[in-house]
């Protein structure tokens, strides 16, 4: 592993890390950082698949099927561990175990996808937001982003609209009412986690978050 | 469950080496294919082929049928997650991470090939490119996934439904089980209602709509798209299905 990596990229807050439809000369893996996963319409209209935290790889559709069929975008300044295409395909040759980490990787990332279409399919837009933030507040704990149960959260509430599929009005109203109830307080880009228990009954269930998640 | 009925279709001649969507394996994966592949198992429709929650001993290669993949809510809730056709894998979950996290039900009758989850580590070691395929096949189907998350968050009921008949079409095609413009497969409104996310009531109306304007047609278990083009129009092309696929 440390011969195929060539070095850190650094990406600012904002900046586009991969693009849709576009080749990649990388691999990345995320050392530090938030980035989010989105596909956007013809006409404008955005959706957000996923957040990607440390540990998440970026890239593997263009490591296979040759393209990104979404683009990546930095939400906070992002460094990244950059594996050249070439010596990722090298590594799945030589590395035992790197086929199966990567298969792995690969199976939860679609395994939360899942959860986010039922979300979206059969959820409430309470039941939408609570989710999200219980899932969001556990997998960033599980990269130690967590502190006394309050987490830096570096979006806005205009990318929890897109997350979740609803009006930022319709949004925001939510928001408010589940902020009055005491479950957490969102206040600029700090969030703080008041009763999950209680988020936890609205959702129904505890989002899937796998303690033993490998990294390549 | 599983009946034990084997056809004993061997590897060297599966009828995936032949289709033009497909990768073609090389010789020595075939060979190895033949120790991976430990049987067969047949699924009646409407049976679970694997269950929410429960880890398997194999993988699952289907060989003919279709079968849907969903996750439910604790109130009965059902959310269709994808759907599978012949070529693809299934039950990975089941065995690299915890348990499974979707349930799969045949939606016809459903042959599968099942594959060692033991063999699964020597294939990574000894055919790379086999391992490689398997991360193809993930990327493809967190392709389709980001696009059903698209159409659930972005897309009207009827875009969505215009969406969903695309990607069918498209992925029978691919499959082989496309007969020329129609394709056979016993899904239902209920299934389409369960994909797209809006109620059974609402789903009827807007297929009822698409039907009448000419866009396609549904009769029994037969779908005919009339006009591609105004399917098209109404949701941009599909991009995110790629050829040539592979199989294992």
């Amino acid at each position: 592993m440390q011969n195929a990596k060539t070095g850190e990229a650094v990406f600012e807050a904002g900046s586009t890390i991969m693009e849709e439809d576009a080749a990649s000369p990388f691999v990345f893996t995320i050392l530090s950082g938030w980035a989010m996963r989105t596909r956007t319409l013809e006409n404008g209209c955005r959706q957000v698949l996923n957040f990607m935290l440390p540990g998440d790889l970026i890239g593997l559709q263009a490591a296979t099927i040759g393209q990104m069929l979404h683009s990546v975008e930095a939400l906070t300044q992002v460094t990244a561990c950059a594996i050249p295409m070439q010596n990722f395909w090298q590594l799945f040759r030589e590395q035992e175990g790197l086929a199966q980490d990567v298969a792995a990787i690969s199976e939860l990332e679609k395994a939360t996808m899942d959860e986010l279409l039922v979300s979206s399919g059969q959820r409430s837009v309470s039941e939408r937001i609570c989710f999200i933030l219980l899932y969001l507040f556990e997998r960033a704990g599980l990269s130690g982003l967590v502190e006394d149960d309050e987490l830096h959260l570096p979006f806005g509430q205009d990318v929890l609209a897109d997350t979740i599929g609803i009006s930022l009005v319709h949004t925001n109203k939510t928001l408010s009412k589940l902020r009055r109830s005491g479950l957490f307080s969102w206040t600029g880009r700090s969030f703080r986690m008041r009763n999950k228990a209680a988020m936890e009954q609205i959702v129904g269930q505890r989002p899937f978050i796998y303690a033993g998640r490998p990294f390549v | 469950m599983a009946s034990p009925a084997v056809t004993g279709v061997k590897c060297g001649e599966c009828k995936f080496q032949a289709m033009k969507c497909f990768r073609k394996l090389t010789p020595s994966e075939i060979a190895f294919m033949r120790s991976f592949k430990v049987g067969e198992a047949q699924f009646k429709r409407g049976k679970d082929i694997l269950r929410e929650g429960e880890k398997y001993p194999e993988i699952y290669s289907v060989l003919s049928g279709f079968a849907i993949k969903y996750k439910t809510l604790e109130d009965g809730r059902r959310q269709i997650v994808n759907y599978v056709f012949p070529g693809d894998l299934i039950g990975l979950q089941g065995s690299l991470l915890d348990k499974m996290h979707h349930g799969v039900e045949a939606l016809s009758d459903v042959l599968l090939c099942k594959l060692s989850k033991k063999k699964f580590w020597d294939m990574n070691r000894e055919l790379p490119e086999l391992g490689y395929d398997v991360s193809w096949l993930a990327a493809q189907e967190n392709a389709i996934l980001a696009e059903f998350l698209l159409s659930a968050g972005q897309r009207s009921a009827s875009e969505r439904i215009a969406y969903l008949i695309q990607v069918l079409f498209e992925r029978a095609r691919i499959a082989g089980v496309l007969k020329g413009k129609t394709l056979t497969m016993p899904v239902t409104q209920e299934h389409f209602a369960d994909t797209i996310g809006f109620s059974l009531v609402h789903t009827n109306k807007c297929i009822a709509r698409l039907k009448r304007i000419g866009v396609f047609s549904w009769k029994g278990n037969e779908l005919v798209i009339q006009d591609p083009s105004k399917l098209q129009d109404i949701t941009g092309p599909i991009t995110a299905i790629h050829t040539p696929r592979p199989f294992l």
